[in-house]
């Protein structure tokens, strides 16, 4: 019951442009994939921990990127709960079912292990204002692409996922983003 | 037609007492578009991520970045929500309005205030309207809850695990199909597994 992203006050924001517009910025990361996915809501129709909707987006995500999650430099995920980020491990394909754990007990998923995740410290660290932590999170996956991280960097970072979920793993998105200027 | 991210900004997160969800608002949008180097006058549309739930009287919100700067004013905004997705969403709706061409400039803006409700009883209703209200906030039970039954129980095998089911039937005269949830079995040791980097104990109440 401990192991919650807290309540919080909080805002971000982006600016998206065309490519064309983009080539003229300072700054610019692109999206090599994304997909979006939603599952029934009432949990009585489901069974939660299998965690479908997540599966299924980082599944389309990937292959339609035709990537695999070795292929990601890092990630950032709703990590709202604990739980819900051992059963991301598990939904991205990072750990198998039931061995979510496993990633972090490895180190797999330390800033220096094969897929950092959360290097921002996640939502667990940072709080949950609900409206603002999906476009925090392609924040924080932006600034690791251009470098700009600071002292939680990921060493040469060419790939992110970003996977943002509402609810109980009933609105799904998974982004896979890249610096457009390569 | 690819469309890129080319500016951001980001406050601080926690209790800001000296900011409401308008002040937060206008000031990521004035910082985004600082970042960007963008002017206020070429942004083509805005999106504004905001869930609410009752956590703050003000649900209409789409409106509040224009008070950034007059350049804005008149410019097309919508709020979008998914609930904690909802930033997502917001943004996906930006991109869709670049890829079809009809903007090239869109500004998105996700905000929450969520420590201005006197009661940590009210911060959790409005949190379970996320749920399915039939089966969770009607019976009381809050996210924290949710998850933790997800998470089920580090003690004995032979622990009763919970179970989502409706303790008795819909307060609505409709007839809705019960079907019975089906038990977490599974066991996770969450409590064994302490990243050093992040927080790990963090009341999901405002105890501060």
């Amino acid at each position: 019951m401990t192991d919650c992203s807290t309540v919080a006050d909080g805002a971000a924001a982006l600016v998206l442009a065309d490519s064309r517009t983009a080539t003229q910025m300072k700054r610019a990361v692109a999206f090599r994939s994304r997909s979006h996915v939603n599952d029934f809501l009432p949990m009585s129709r489901r069974d939660v921990s299998a965690f479908e909707g997540p599966s299924l987006a980082w599944q389309r995500a990937l292959d339609s990127a035709q990537l695999s999650i070795d292929d990601l430099s890092f990630a950032e995920v709703h990590d709202c709960f604990t739980i819900a980020e051992l059963l991301s491990y598990e939904a991205m394909g990072l750990a198998r079912k039931g061995q979510g754990e496993r990633a972090i007990l490895e180190g797999w998923t330390a800033l220096d292990g094969r897929l950092p995740v959360n290097a921002s410290g996640g939502l667990k660290a940072k709080g949950h204002p609900i409206g603002a932590t999906g476009v925090s999170m392609h924040v924080m996956a932006a600034m690791q692409l251009l470098g700009e991280a600071g002292d939680f960097q990921v060493r040469g970072a060419k790939l992110g996922g970003v996977f943002n979920m509402g609810g109980s793993a009933v609105a799904n998105y998974v982004s896979i983003l890249e610096p457009a200027h390569a | 037609m690819n469309p890129c991210i080319v500016g951001w900004s980001h406050t601080r997160f926690g209790k800001l007492e000296d900011e409401t969800l308008e002040s937060l608002i206008v000031r990521v949008t004035r910082d985004a578009l600082d970042h960007a180097g963008v002017e206020p006058r070429r942004v083509d549309a805005i999106f504004v991520s905001h869930m609410n739930g009752g956590f703050v009287p003000q649900t209409f919100v789409s409106s509040l970045p224009l008070q950034a700067d007059p350049d804005l004013r008149f410019k097309p905004a919508t709020r979008v929500e998914n609930a904690c997705a909802s930033g997502s969403a917001a943004l996906y709706q930006a991109l869709d309005s670049i890829m079809a061409g009809n903007a090239r400039i869109v500004l998105v803006v996700g905000a929450e205030k969520m420590t201005a409700l006197p009661t940590n009883e009210a911060v959790a209703k409005a949190l379970a309207s996320a749920s399915y209200t039939p089966e969770g906030a009607d019976h009381g039970l809050t996210f924290p809850g949710i998850f933790a039954s997800i998470g089920g129980s580090t003690s004995s095998a032979t622990a009763t695990r919970p179970t989502f089911s409706p303790a008795s039937p819909p307060r609505t005269t409709r007839t809705v199909r019960a079907t019975p949830m089906r038990t977490f079995a599974r066991t996770w040791a969450t409590n064994t597994v302490a990243p050093s980097r992040r927080a790990t104990r963090s009341s999901h109440h405002r105890s501060r």
